[in-house]
């Protein structure tokens, strides 16, 4: 597993740019597990401020890297901002791209947690994880104008898949 | 599959609901039935997620009168490390934990392989091992080197109770800029037994470079943070 792709995000740079720049090296593939237009709960709700049972995009994923399986992506959007999205083709163009195109969304802000979590029956059966595997947990928050938000993102990976990297200046 | 989505959804609401406040330890939660018909999901649903966050002891049932909480989940004491904070006992001190911290060793050694690149002015380097705790459980080691050729003195100086900075400053070679990079990474043998885990599990494994204003390398650390603790956060803005 050590010895595969990883995509490297620098601290301070938007995820898709790494995305991009990963997807130019490598075959990137995903397999959708779910698509569809759902209402969301108080989790989702309170992450999105939008009210309890409000309709929601939803998208389940697997991204593939020269065809093997690395993460899983599950993806939220505000449906009201994306009417119709549901019927977009998700495989072969980056969502944010499809956001900015067809509903003209331009992405303002990310905030973003990593953590360490024990992966759940099925994403060790999804990733082809070991019984006692470990994963990345990225949660993503996707702020647009007027910094509403927009999208909230879990991934799902296996540890090696993401390596950060961040500068800053202390004086 | 669906329902597997739904009521990890549902435990994680109630799990946000305790940690906001909204519950507090000794509250009684909703019923599954006045749940399934809020969220409009189905009751099993509802009792698998109840079930489960009683085996993870967030949860406690009591017959005939309902279900209560019985106590914050852990996330609560995550320690948010990200790219405003630098020392790692201020960012557990933010999160309102208690932090406390011991030399595991200190000592000269020669600068070769790694350390030779790294530090190729200073034929031998400090190298300092921290352990962290945080509520006095053991959470991160820190494995920091600095060149003898800009610090000396170590003997003189309380590392466990005081910043490393701090020292850098005393010598005139504060870190004014800082590199960082992140990967997850298995937890290094030597080390389990002092963070009180198993080998082979998976840590936040921190890399951090410093350098003074005159641009030279002063710091180089490796950092390995027990993940029940933490969690990193960082934010991105669009350039206007």
């Amino acid at each position: 597993m050590g010895e595969e792709a990883y995509i490297v995000r620098q601290i301070g740079e938007f995820s898709f740019i790494a995305d991009l720049d990963f997807a130019k090296e490598h075959s990137v593939k995903y397999e959708i597990l779910r698509k569809n237009v759902q209402e969301c709960n108080r989790y989702i709700s309170k992450i999105l401020e939008i009210p309890l049972a409000s309709k929601i995009f939803y998208l389940e994923r697997v991204r593939y890297v020269e065809e093997q399986p690395r993460a899983i992506e599950k993806i939220y959007i505000d449906y009201k901002k994306v009417p119709g999205i549901e019927e977009m083709d998700f495989n072969h163009e980056p969502l944010f791209l499809i956001l900015k195109r067809e509903f003209g969304l331009e992405i303002l802000q990310t905030d973003e947690e990593i953590l360490i979590v024990n992966a759940n029956e099925k994403e060790k059966q999804l990733l082809n994880l070991p019984d006692d595997a470990e994963v990345l947990m990225l949660k993503e928050k996707i702020l647009i104008q007027n910094y509403e938000p927009l999208q909230y993102t879990e991934i799902i990976s296996d540890p090696d898949f993401y390596r950060f990297k961040s500068e800053m200046n202390l004086r | 599959m669906t329902n597997d989505t739904l009521y990890i959804q549902l435990m994680n609401s109630i799990k946000e609901k305790i940690m906001n406040g909204e519950y507090k330890v000794g509250d009684k939660i909703m019923s599954e039935r006045e749940m399934a018909e809020l969220y409009g999901i189905n009751r099993l649903t509802v009792r698998k997620a109840i079930k489960c966050l009683r085996q993870e002891g967030y949860l406690k049932a009591i017959q005939g009168k309902g279900t209560f909480v019985e106590k914050i989940p852990d996330l609560q004491d995550k320690v948010e490390l990200g790219s405003g904070d630098v020392s790692l006992s201020m960012s557990i001190r933010k999160g309102g934990l208690n932090s406390s911290r011991i030399v595991l060793s200190l000592k000269q050694i020669d600068a070769v392989g790694e350390l030779k690149n790294a530090f190729p002015d200073s034929p031998q380097v400090y190298e300092l091992i921290r352990l962290s705790f945080i509520n006095g459980k053991p959470y991160a080691v820190q494995e920091s080197y600095f060149p003898c050729s800009y610090f000396k003195e170590t003997d003189r100086y309380d590392f466990a109770n005081n910043s490393l900075y701090d020292y850098m400053d005393l010598h005139g070679h504060y870190p004014v800029r800082l590199t960082s990079d992140l990967q997850i990474r298995d937890v290094p043998d030597n080390y389990a037994p002092a963070l009180e885990i198993k080998k082979g599990k998976k840590v936040f494994f921190f890399t951090y470079y410093g350098y003074d204003k005159e641009g030279h390398l002063v710091e180089y650390t490796l950092s390995y943070n027990k993940p029940e603790f933490t969690s990193f956060q960082f934010s991105t803005k669009r350039k206007i």
